[in-house]
């Protein structure tokens, strides 16, 4: 009989608290995904000072990954290994910035930073960011846009 | 394309440098795979990746890694059925009875903790790509999970395993293990079917077939090849090559499923026949390679993907706290009040929990499943991972505190424990037999 009982206490009123746990979790809102690989678009030229263009910019398509944790976002592009952007997703807006450190400053320009904008339009588009990439020094913003290559790892 | 040079470089390197720290833990009283874990760590990001980036640059080009990760896929799907195959299904029937309440509440403990952790982590670490039931239920897995192998090992090693508290610990460990695996299993399924759109009721058809299929076919069929061993004194070549090939078809099965490659392994582990001379004869033939060379390419692979640079702030740490507390709360306490109120002394119970705690390897296996699904982002993939490591080393310094120093009474120095040794393992007494 103490068995039962403890077994009750111990195992039955615990699984009735993982159940209602899973119960109350479900009304949470967690950050939009962004995280994966996405395929920056043809920019539009005309809209940038080409002088300011990074060197890699058109030399192929262009992948950015995003590694997610949570809201922070940390943006890099594996054609050039030298820029990380880290950043959040707030809604649907998405904000990077370069973490400044002396080789990311050599490599971006001589204006020493870069941050993205970009907006996820997760009605009508969800796998479409859209915004502008900034660099210092530069006049005009970069159109940036990108559409997702790779779902995130567990819709694969 | 494959760069064999490279890949060769890459495994002698891994191979190298996990003999090395496992050594420098053997030499702190830890398990050696403790340090396997370890050395993995330090060749990823968090140190090598940090002090030295190009050479960790050349020698671990991310285009390079699908190669070491098949590698130690391989060497996983051999580790989980060894670990399946050292399960012992009569231990369980005999003693699983006397051990009921503490396993179960050992499991349920920490996975109610895990999944209320849940809350707080989801909206932080967590995104919407993931169902909060999916990421409930894993991080209620991922605490509840007990390291079977190396709590074994240690039991073996400190030669308590036929104590009482060596008994219900490893009976324990057996029961969470196979609960800990079917919940998994389960979750997995819940997540790959959501993201395909597969009909969830074929996939758990599927599992119920093949389960049925290998306790009511393929378990009868099995003695056979166990009797083929004994009758020729040992495991031969030939035994060898059937009992990998239906390790690999058990292992294809269940990935095909959905519910991963690991699981089919295990449960062809599991039902294995447990006649000593055939469960020795395969564990000696696989586990040597598995254990020295396939291994640390996974611990290795893990620590690539672990970085202790994204845990920058107070927050992260603070969360990272959090999560190590309900770890060792949920698993420890839960373990060890659940012993104690079945009738256990009290340093009985703490050493319960205490080995209960021992995570180790599994719970590696389980968090790259998580990654890999993406029920885990890289944050708390490294969070995780730093509470295995943590978890597990502190399981043989709290068990010598706990269990062995206090268990003796005043004044009995080594010697004396050293010559009681033999005696206190026959009666079960529990007694520290050497000093080491």
């Amino acid at each position: 009989m103490r068995s039962v009982f403890l077994y009750v206490v111990l195992v039955g009123l615990p699984i009735l608290g993982v159940v209602a746990v899973l119960r109350v979790g479900e009304r949470l809102t967690p950050p939009r995904s962004v995280g994966g690989d996405w395929t920056v678009e043809a920019p539009d030229l005309s809209a940038g000072i080409p002088d300011c263009r990074p060197s890699w910019w058109n030399a192929g398509p262009l992948v950015m990954v995003i590694a997610q944790s949570g809201p922070d976002l940390v943006v890099t592009f594996p054609a050039t290994p030298d820029w990380t952007l880290s950043g959040t997703i707030r809604g649907d807006t998405l904000t990077a910035a370069t973490r400044g450190s002396s080789r990311q400053a050599s490599a971006i320009g001589p204006g020493n930073s870069a941050d993205l904008q970009l907006t996820l339009d997760s009605q009508a588009e969800p796998d479409r960011l859209t915004g502008i990439l900034r660099l210092a020094g530069c006049e005009a913003a970069l159109q940036f846009a990108s559409r997702r290559a790779a779902a995130p790892p567990g819709l694969r | 394309m494959l760069h064999l040079p490279l890949l060769l470089l890459q495994v002698g390197a891994i191979v190298v440098t996990a003999r090395l720290v496992g050594w420098l833990f053997r030499k702190i009283h830890q398990p050696q795979v403790m340090g396997e874990m370890f050395a993995g760590i330090l060749l990823g990001p968090s140190l090598l990746g940090w002090v030295a980036p190009g050479v960790s640059a050349a020698l671990f080009p991310p285009e390079s890694l699908g190669y070491l990760n098949a590698l130690s896929q391989v060497g996983l799907v051999l580790f989980m059925f060894l670990v399946g195959l050292e399960l012992q299904p009569q231990l369980l029937r005999e003693r699983g009875h006397t051990a009921v309440v503490t396993s179960h509440a050992s499991i349920i403990a920490p996975f109610l903790l895990g999944s209320a952790l849940a809350l707080f982590l989801y909206p932080r670490l967590s995104d919407d790509s993931v169902p909060f039931v999916s990421f409930a239920l894993f991080m209620g897995t991922a605490m509840s999970i007990t390291a079977f192998p190396v709590l074994a090992r240690i039991l073996t090693e400190r030669r308590i395993l036929h104590t009482k508290v060596g008994t219900v610990a490893i009976t324990c460990a057996a029961v969470d293990d196979v609960t800990g695996w079917c919940v998994l299993a389960g979750v997995v399924l819940l997540i790959r079917s959501a993201g395909t759109g597969a009909s969830l009721w074929l996939t758990i058809g599927g599992t119920i077939a093949y389960i049925a299929l290998m306790i009511f076919g393929v378990r009868r069929f099995l003695p056979w090849l166990q009797s083929a061993a004994e009758r020729r004194g040992g495991v031969s070549q030939g035994v060898l090559a059937m009992v990998l090939v239906l390790v690999l078809a058990s292992a294809w099965a269940t990935e095909r499923l959905g519910i991963h490659a690991l699981f089919g392994a295990f449960i062809l582990g599991a039902i294995m026949p447990k006649g000593r001379t055939f469960v020795e004869g395969i564990t000696e033939k696989v586990q040597d390679l598995t254990v020295v060379l396939l291994l640390p390419l996974f611990f290795a692979f893990i620590g690539l993907r672990t970085s202790i640079r994204l845990l920058s702030g107070t927050d992260m740490w603070l969360i990272w706290a959090a999560i190590i507390t309900v770890a060792i709360v949920g698993k420890m306490g839960g373990s060890a009040i659940a012993a104690r109120l079945s009738g256990m002394g009290t340093r009985e119970s703490l050493s319960i929990g205490i080995l209960m705690n021992t995570r180790g390897l599994i719970e590696l296996v389980l968090l790259n499943i998580g990654l890999e699904l993406g029920v885990l982002s890289p944050t708390l993939f490294t969070m995780m991972v730093l509470m295995a490591l943590a978890t597990t080393f502190m399981t043989a310094p709290l068990l010598e505190w706990v269990y062995f120093r206090r268990f003796l009474p005043a004044g009995w120095g080594p010697a004396a424990v050293g010559a009681l040794a033999q005696t206190d393992e026959t009666r079960g007494v529990e007694r520290k037999p050497t000093a080491s």
